[in-house]
């Protein structure tokens, strides 16, 4: 198809990166397309100078939600200038054959592949975390990998617990060895922090900021059991480790990597995302 | 003897719809039996939300249940370590909500 056989195209621009602009740029794109419905639509490359990989799980279930929400199509533009600068989206599984696989070989070994899971999909999801994020290259095989695989639980846990969703789990992340780096994505599609917290509380919790800190101090929504252990558990062996731990919900991006422990305002979107990015050289037991 | 891999069907015990489901074995199998023991033997992992489920709520809604249940065959350090934090926050619960209704009790009468 042409360009001129497309309703809409939209254009990636400049630097996607794991943090706050970053996540402004993608869901831009539904903000941009969310009031039209059934519309034949081309993403272009051209003005991207970089993408984080591990975005794609953001990107990804963005796309999800104005596919099966507005009944959108979205391809491609210029698949030769993809894979020419841009080769991590087809090796990653954002961009598929017709069989649904991965257009190029991992030969770099440098994704974790981009998955999604349904929330109550746990083995499925354990598996991906042990064989494609745990047993990459990055990490060493040592019983660090173990704690670190429960933590991952946890945060699984926690969105079939909290997030009141049955739409899928994305899930993408992408080592980079020259910084020593992996960054590892998580997104759901929920209904955020805000709402059954405000509720627990009868209103004393009214801000995301407030909702996100409440949550990572280990306070539950359960009246009748305890809770909200997990969540904390992640982010302190991110602390410990020198890694950084992001979590954007409503209207707020919280996280220890934008100077100090602090949060950004944002505009909303649906759900929550997870940043972890491992420090791969200080990761300790 | 209720061995939770075998309720849930799986080696993780990861969700807390898993828990839930334990903690209502538990319950019924209290009914036909003063002597429960609850094994996590052949469980890999083991999270907070599944916990919570099944024992934190057991505390909060039957303590004294809880105090006849035996845990057996957690052998992982970790899940060790699980069940002691949500056990003692349980508790602590159960103690400041009869405290709260303690006090309650007290000025209703005063």
């Amino acid at each position: 198809m042409s360009e001129y056989q497309y309703d809409f195209i939209y254009h990636l621009k400049g630097n996607i990166t794991t943090h706050p602009s970053g996540y402004k740029r993608i869901t831009d794109i539904y903000f941009t397309l969310k009031d039209f419905k059934n519309k034949n639509i081309l993403i272009g490359f051209k003005d991207l100078v970089w993408l984080d990989a591990n975005l794609c799980a953001l990107l990804d279930a963005v796309l999800f939600e104005l596919t099966t929400v507005n009944g959108h199509t979205f391809h491609a533009a210029d698949p030769e200038m993809i894979e020419k600068n841009f080769a991590v989206l087809m090796r990653n599984g954002f961009i598929l054959d017709s069989d649904s696989n991965p257009i190029m070989h991992d030969d770099n070994k440098s994704c974790v592949r981009l998955n999604k899971f349904a929330p109550n999909e746990d083995v499925a999801f354990l598996n991906y975390i042990t064989k494609d994020l745990l047993g990459h290259s990055a990490f060493s095989k040592n019983s660090l990998n173990w704690q670190l695989t429960e933590h991952f639980a946890e945060l699984f846990a926690n969105i079939e617990t909290h997030a009141r969703t049955i739409k899928p789990v994305f899930a993408c992340g992408q080592y980079y060895p020259k910084q020593n780096e992996l960054k590892f994505t998580i997104v759901d599609l929920g209904v955020g922090f805000l709402e059954p917290i405000y509720s627990h509380t009868k209103g004393e919790i009214t801000s995301y900021e407030e909702a996100i800190e409440w949550a990572i101090k280990g306070n539950t929504t359960k009246t009748s059991e305890t809770g909200g252990i997990g969540l904390k558990s992640l982010y302190d062996y991110c602390s410990n480790n020198r890694g950084y731990f992001n979590i954007i919900s409503g209207d707020t991006y919280w996280g220890n990597s934008l100077g100090e422990l602090g949060s950004r305002k944002i505009k909303p979107f649906i759900g929550t995302t997870v940043h972890l990015i491992f420090n791969i050289k200080n990761i300790k037991v | 003897m209720i061995r939770i891999k075998e309720i849930i069907g799986k080696s993780s015990a990861v969700l807390h719809s898993d828990g839930v489901k334990v903690y209502s074995a538990i319950v019924d199998a209290f009914t036909r039996s003063n002597k429960v023991e609850l094994s996590f033997d052949g469980l890999e992992i083991c999270t907070t939300s599944f916990l919570n489920a099944s024992l934190g709520k057991l505390i909060i809604s039957n303590k004294s249940l809880f105090d006849k249940l035996g845990l057996v065959n957690f052998d992982h350090s970790m899940i060790n370590e699980k069940i002691q934090l949500v056990t003692s926050k349980a508790t602590d619960k159960v103690r400041r909500d009869d405290y709260d209704e303690t006090l309650r009790e007290y000025y209703q009468g005063a």
